[in-house]
């Protein structure tokens, strides 16, 4: 329960609560915290917050606006992992819900607290209530105070001390405060994180025009791109990598689906430079990416051939790690940079709409587009069959990659039509789709690797022999991966789902 | 949810302790517990300076969840709560036998309550009674802690027997030593021998006899929380971690 008092009343507050019940006072604590979470904000999208404080870690609910799971952790630097901390409830929730990413703290703040306990005849506690305040230090220097507050928190079964206590300090100067989100939450909502599901992309109005709507998408999308970008800096984790080609990809994919809308000309270098990311990323990608299926990797092989895969693992570690440096440098540019200002003075700098789809109504614009797209898809896929080659399959996945980033750029448009749904079902498609990919690319890099063992210096053989393991057991599973496609796609192109899309489509 | 009771139909052995400090251990782990003072004497309540209201007499308890709930206080712990013993618990067996289905009404009594706790510790009364079957019936695990002496390990024989003759589930019962002290060699033949010949599960963890645990009543708290560095709460905190092994990855036997 939260109150709002005057300054300096304090101790006047204090002594008025003390006249009506026995009241302890507990040493006055000033600790720094620190605010941690992954960089997708896994743990405020589930209304928490991981705190640090000295050698005390907390996981705060804020939907109950209290600390739910503590523990105590010496460590000179901050945690990374959930695997850093003891084994308990504690890691067992964070591993919950961070799983792999890794933790970076969001920001720092200062607490000072005051606290007391009402006692009753039995000296038991039966009531808490702290003086709170929270504030951080400016760049230049000053005191910002993000909240101060008095915090009541009455103990299950003694409402007849808070019953007490309350008219106390009312007649004191304390009222309920109207903003009852704890300080922590204010802090973090002061620096634009909100609690609970990140919000998808926003277009702010049905309404909105179709070159207002794009631009909104691109902001969003280069907000998200930088942040990832953050990640990638700090090398906090290889889904940062990811999650930053994910976001050039849409980007690049809502330049070249979305046409007519700005001109061509104008766009024209943005697209190539923004492929120029892409493929600055790819080298380091693909070795993070056999680089986290090391473990699955090894666990197929016997035993006498792990020692040398793991020898390998060890270069291409290596060979990551130079790798992941270069493409640093580069983020590090002026070049780089110079084209993120340009971009961003384009995304926010007032422009005249001169493609005919520009001042269009977006829902009509998106319209047409997902139309398209998904025809494409259903064309492709139906055109597969067991005779087909990897490459049409592949062209498939694209296909649906791009009706996937549509649906998703203009989903607000189409929340209430079930957009949400057909998605769902077009992630199955997707997943599948992604599997047989992920290992196509495997046994073709394999079987690169391959024809470079006579190369290599320690047991080529049985570098070979590790090899021809990983590509027979890889080959097995694209082959049951490919018999699933066929009854994924029978399910996602049903009359049910095409009746669906076409509820979607169809004009108001 | 699991519920562990603590009992013994011998009085002194070490119940109300460990069900104290057991309790304070799985709250502090981040466990929502609830320690229900079942034991008319009340001592698991006087350690945590709770007490009942009015309200909470043992006929309006057993008849539905709410009013278990409305009359549960929180501790001084994170986490842990307390159901106060009442005086009314006295005549628990009486009113349970005036219900439809006497032998279930606390397990249907803790039905649903796992929305609200993960763990609940009974300190049982010492006796064998048709409360102390409820309890038996409801329980996921019954500790049973015994003073390293032969008159002990007949009663925990008797209450084997007991299990097996209502056709309960014996593997429930976990037996620990409890008050054991080194220097006596009857405790340390006991501890050594009677488990592999018992025909029941016994834990590994022995609590000694201590003077901080005797301290409970003076300092009013558990072991691990007034004293977090002597051998008993050691012991409890070894004790715990066993016992969560047979809550949370139960071993076959």
């Amino acid at each position: 329960m939260k109150y709002i008092f005057e300054e300096n009343t304090q101790d006047k507050i204090v002594a008025a609560i003390s006249s009506a019940v026995c009241v302890k006072s507990n040493a006055a604590a000033k600790k720094t915290i620190v605010f941690l979470d992954t960089l997708d904000k896994r743990l405020m999208k589930s209304s928490m917050a991981l705190i640090q404080s000295g050698k005390d870690y907390e996981l705060h609910d804020f939907d109950i606006s209290k600390p739910v799971l503590k523990v105590a952790l010496r460590r000179k630097t901050l945690p990374k992992l959930w695997q850093d901390f003891p084994e308990g409830v504690f890691r067992e929730t964070l591993k919950n819900t961070i799983d792999f990413r890794a933790l970076v703290k969001l920001t720092e703040a200062e607490l000072d607290i005051k606290s007391y306990n009402v006692l009753d005849a039995a000296k038991k506690t039966v009531l808490r209530f702290s003086f709170e305040k929270l504030f951080i230090t400016t760049e230049d220097g000053n005191i910002k105070i993000i909240d101060r507050a008095l915090i009541i928190r009455p103990v299950k079964g003694y409402d007849d001390f808070k019953k007490k206590i309350l008219p106390v300090i009312a007649e004191n100067g304390v009222n309920k405060a109207r903003d009852e989100r704890h300080g922590f939450e204010v802090l973090l909502n002061n620096l634009g994180l909100h609690m609970g599901t990140v919000r998808p992309i926003e277009i702010s109005s049905p309404d909105i025009s179709t070159a207002e709507a794009v631009l909104e998408i691109h902001r969003y999308l280069f907000q998200k791109m930088q942040e990832h970008e953050r990640g990638v800096l700090l090398d906090v984790d290889s889904e940062c990598l990811h999650d930053f080609r994910v976001c050039v990809r849409k980007i690049r994919s809502a330049l070249s689906q979305v046409k007519d809308v700005f001109d061509s000309e104008v766009l024209s270098p943005y697209k190539d430079n923004f492929k120029e990311i892409g493929r600055i990323t790819n080298k380091t990608r693909d070795l993070d990416v056999y680089l986290l299926k090391k473990d699955y990797y090894l666990s197929i092989l016997p035993e006498a051939l792990r020692p040398v895969l793991e020898r390998f693992f060890r270069k291409l570690r290596t060979k990551g790690k130079l790798e992941s440096k270069k493409l640093r440098s580069y983020l590090l540019t002026e070049e780089y940079a110079g084209f993120k200002k340009e971009w961003e003075d384009f995304l926010y700098l007032k422009k005249d709409c001169i493609g005919k789809n520009a001042c269009k109504p977006a829902v009509v614009t998106a319209r047409k587009y997902i139309r398209k797209s998904y025809k494409t898809v259903m064309l492709k896929g139906r055109s597969i069959s067991p005779s087909s080659i990897d490459d049409e399959l592949h062209e498939l996945r694209i296909e649906c990659k791009k009706l996937r980033y549509l649906m998703d750029f203009f989903s607000p448009l189409f929340l209430e039509r079930g957009i949400k749904n057909l998605t769902e079902q077009l992630k199955k498609l997707q997943d599948c789709l992604g599997v047989f990919n992920d290992l196509r690319v495997q046994q073709d890099s394999l079987f690169e690797k391959l024809h470079e063992v006579k190369h290599y210096k320690h047991d080529p053989l049985f570098l070979a022999a590790a090899i021809g393991g990983l590509l027979t057991h890889i080959d097995m599973e694209k082959r049951k991966t490919r018999m699933a496609f066929a009854e994924i796609f029978k399910e996602f192109s049903s009359r049910k789902n095409e009746t669906l899309f076409e509820k979607l489509l169809i004009e108001d | 949810m699991n519920i562990v009771s603590i009992y013994n139909i011998k009085g002194g052995v070490g119940k109300t302790a460990a069900a104290v400090n057991l309790a304070y251990l799985s709250a502090f782990d981040g466990f929502r517990t609830l320690l229900c003072d079942f034991d008319p004497q009340g001592s698991a309540s006087f350690y945590f300076r709770t007490q009942p209201s009015e309200k909470s007499k043992v006929k309006k308890i057993i008849r539905k969840k709410k009013n278990v709930l409305e009359n549960v206080k929180g501790s001084d712990f994170e986490n842990l709560d307390i159901l106060p013993a009442h005086m009314s618990f006295r005549k628990f067996d009486i009113v349970l036998e005036k219900q439809k289905k006497p032998g279930e009404v606390i397990r249907n009594l803790f039905k649903g309550m796992e929305t609200h706790y993960d763990t609940i510790f009974i300190d049982c009364p010492p006796n064998i009674t048709l409360l102390s079957e409820n309890i038996i019936a409801a329980s996921d695990k019954i500790l049973v802690p015994l003073i390293p002496t032969t008159l002990s390990v007949i009663s925990y024989q008797k209450l084997l027997e007991f299990i097996l003759r209502k056709d309960m589930d014996s593997s429930k019962l976990l037996a620990f030593f409890s008050m054991f002290e080194k220097r006596k060699s009857v405790h340390r033949d006991t501890v050594e021998k009677v488990p592999a010949q018992s025909g029941g599960i016994f834990l590994t963890t022995a609590i000694p006899y201590s003077s901080v645990i005797e301290k409970m009543g003076l300092t009013r708290q558990p072991v691990p929380a007034s004293n977090p560095n002597s051998p008993a709460s050691a012991a409890y905190v070894r004790l715990w971690n066993e016992l969560k092994k047979h809550l949370f990855a139960p071993i076959s036997n």
